[in-house]
């Protein structure tokens, strides 16, 4: 498949991935091109974050479609400095603009996943989750609910990581480099993005809790603080 | 007089694009919609052996219930298959450009009707063992796993168009056919128990209230929702109804 010269570039993603990653390869993916990607990104995660808390609220929709783009976009732009960096102690010859691009082509590729399953979330919200009754079958429908969107963000996940390792494969020389910095970069996007994720809750909707933009603990402590500080000693026997 | 008899003739060959090619030479049927040829019917004659597998096999275990509910089950199961079939085309194109398609997307549509069409025929031909059950069984629960065993086998045969489209060099890997068909499932299950119940008749129009116009009818009552699983975990510990075997006095 031959593209166009002026083509949409995450169609072209979905469509012929060898052809845009010879394009990130020649370094053909210009200022335009990235802010395709990113406004791409932010349309898939909008559809799929009205779809997520459609359960809750229509309030809580419209609130989680503005905030998993946040996340998403968010932590790319947190970590675009530290990849940038990244990439330049590794000797890998990749600039910003080229981490931009194959972040945000491997982010396009999640956000396709995102969008294709959005139909399915919404018939599930639709069809599966009740939205009152006893305590116990609204606690029941907020963990099956929970469980569904993270098997469906961890499929996407995993879709933008292969993506990102084929596009770096082909970037960078030495394959032993290309590791390495597909080891940072997913590292500290996973680092940032849970703590974004964490600052910006409720995304799912617990039914026991008001339907509010952000907790009014949003800024009170970390998602880490929380791990090791509650969750671990519980699974630990420390308390 | 020849020593040797000679060989039997080859066989003819399907004709192309019909069931007994998708059956018998699933390879030679994604052959076909990598040409490109006659899409239009082969989607319509796939989706059409879909619904029909599925009524099928849900009219067999209607049986359960007694001929009104296998009828309404019938109705049932072929909706299932294609409102199954059109909420997951996003998903079926997405998945296929992913695991690398260079089809157009009627190529691919007709790639996942055929998937569709393969478990359907499979489902059409386990129906006779499922209504042989149906009839002679007491508990949902025994019909309901008896029903997912024999599914099993119609979703693992369903993949092997979308394998023959690797080796037609449509698709670089069937990896995401493969999980699209999973997702597949997954809404059809939650369809079965959107639309329960499937192997009781429906309940009876409630009786009207106090508060009810005079003369009007209830509205009657939607289904509780209810995740897939949590539908399949009640219908296998629902106890059998009392029979003459199981009752107290009984000697």
């Amino acid at each position: 498949m031959k593209p166009m010269q002026r083509e949409f570039l995450p169609l072209l993603l979905l469509r012929d991935g060898e052809a845009f990653r010879t394009r990130l390869r020649e370094r053909r993916v210009g200022a335009g091109g990235i802010a395709q990607l990113a406004l791409f990104v932010c349309l898939a995660c909008a559809v799929y974050g009205a779809a997520l808390a459609g359960w809750r609220s229509p309030r809580l929709s419209l609130y989680v479609a503005a905030k998993l783009p946040m996340v998403f976009v968010g932590a790319t732009l947190v970590v675009a400095a530290c990849n940038a960096v990244a990439a330049t102690l590794l000797g890998t010859g990749l600039g910003l603009r080229d981490v931009l691009a194959v972040v945000f082509g491997a982010m396009a590729l999640a956000g396709w996943i995102l969008l294709a399953l959005a139909p399915v979330a919404l018939f599930l919200v639709a069809a599966a989750c009740p939205g009152e009754g006893p305590d116990e079958t609204l606690r029941i429908a907020h963990n099956t609910m929970l469980l569904t969107h993270c098997a469906v963000l961890a499929a996407a996940g995993l879709a933008g990581v292969a993506s990102l390792w084929a596009a770096l494969r082909r970037m960078v020389p030495s394959p032993r480099a290309a590791r390495a910095l597909a080891a940072v970069w997913v590292g500290a996007y996973a680092f940032v993005g849970t703590q974004l994720g964490w600052m910006l809750r409720p995304f799912v909707g617990s039914p026991f809790y008001d339907v509010v933009f952000l907790r009014p603990d949003a800024l009170d402590r970390n998602f880490y603080e929380f791990v090791f500080g509650e969750v671990l000693p519980f699974l630990l026997g420390f308390e | 007089m020849p020593d040797t008899i000679p060989p039997p003739p080859p066989p003819a060959p399907e004709p192309a694009g019909s069931l007994s090619e998708l059956l018998k030479a699933p390879d030679r049927y994604a052959l076909g919609i990598v040409g490109g040829g006659n899409l239009a019917t082969r989607v319509a004659v796939a989706l059409a052996a879909a619904a029909a597998g599925a009524a099928l096999f849900f009219f067999a275990s209607g049986f359960f219930a007694g001929w009104q509910t296998a009828l309404l089950d019938a109705a049932k199961g072929a909706g299932i298959a294609l409102f199954a079939f059109a909420l997951c085309l996003p998903s079926l194109y997405v998945f296929s450009c992913v695991s690398g398609a260079t089809l157009r997307a009627a190529q691919i549509v007709a790639a996942g009707a055929a998937c569709l069409a393969t478990a359907g025929l499979l489902l059409a031909a386990l129906a006779p063992v499922l209504w042989l059950f149906a009839v002679s069984s007491s508990s949902p629960g025994f019909v309901t796993a008896l029903a997912a065993v024999l599914a099993v086998p119609a979703m693992w045969f369903a993949v092997r168009p979308a394998l023959g489209l690797v080796r037609a060099g449509g698709v670089r890997s069937a990896a995401g056919l493969r999980l699209w068909l999973a997702v597949l499932v997954v809404v059809a299950l939650q369809t079965v128990t959107l639309l329960r119940p499937m192997l009781a008749a429906p309940s009876p129009e409630p009786e009207p209230t106090p508060f009810d116009a005079p003369g009007a009818k209830a509205a009657p009552a939607a289904p509780e929702k209810m995740f897939f699983l949590e539908h399949f975990v009640r219908t296998l510990d629902a106890p059998p109804p009392l029979t003459a075997y199981n009752t107290p006095n009984h000697p």
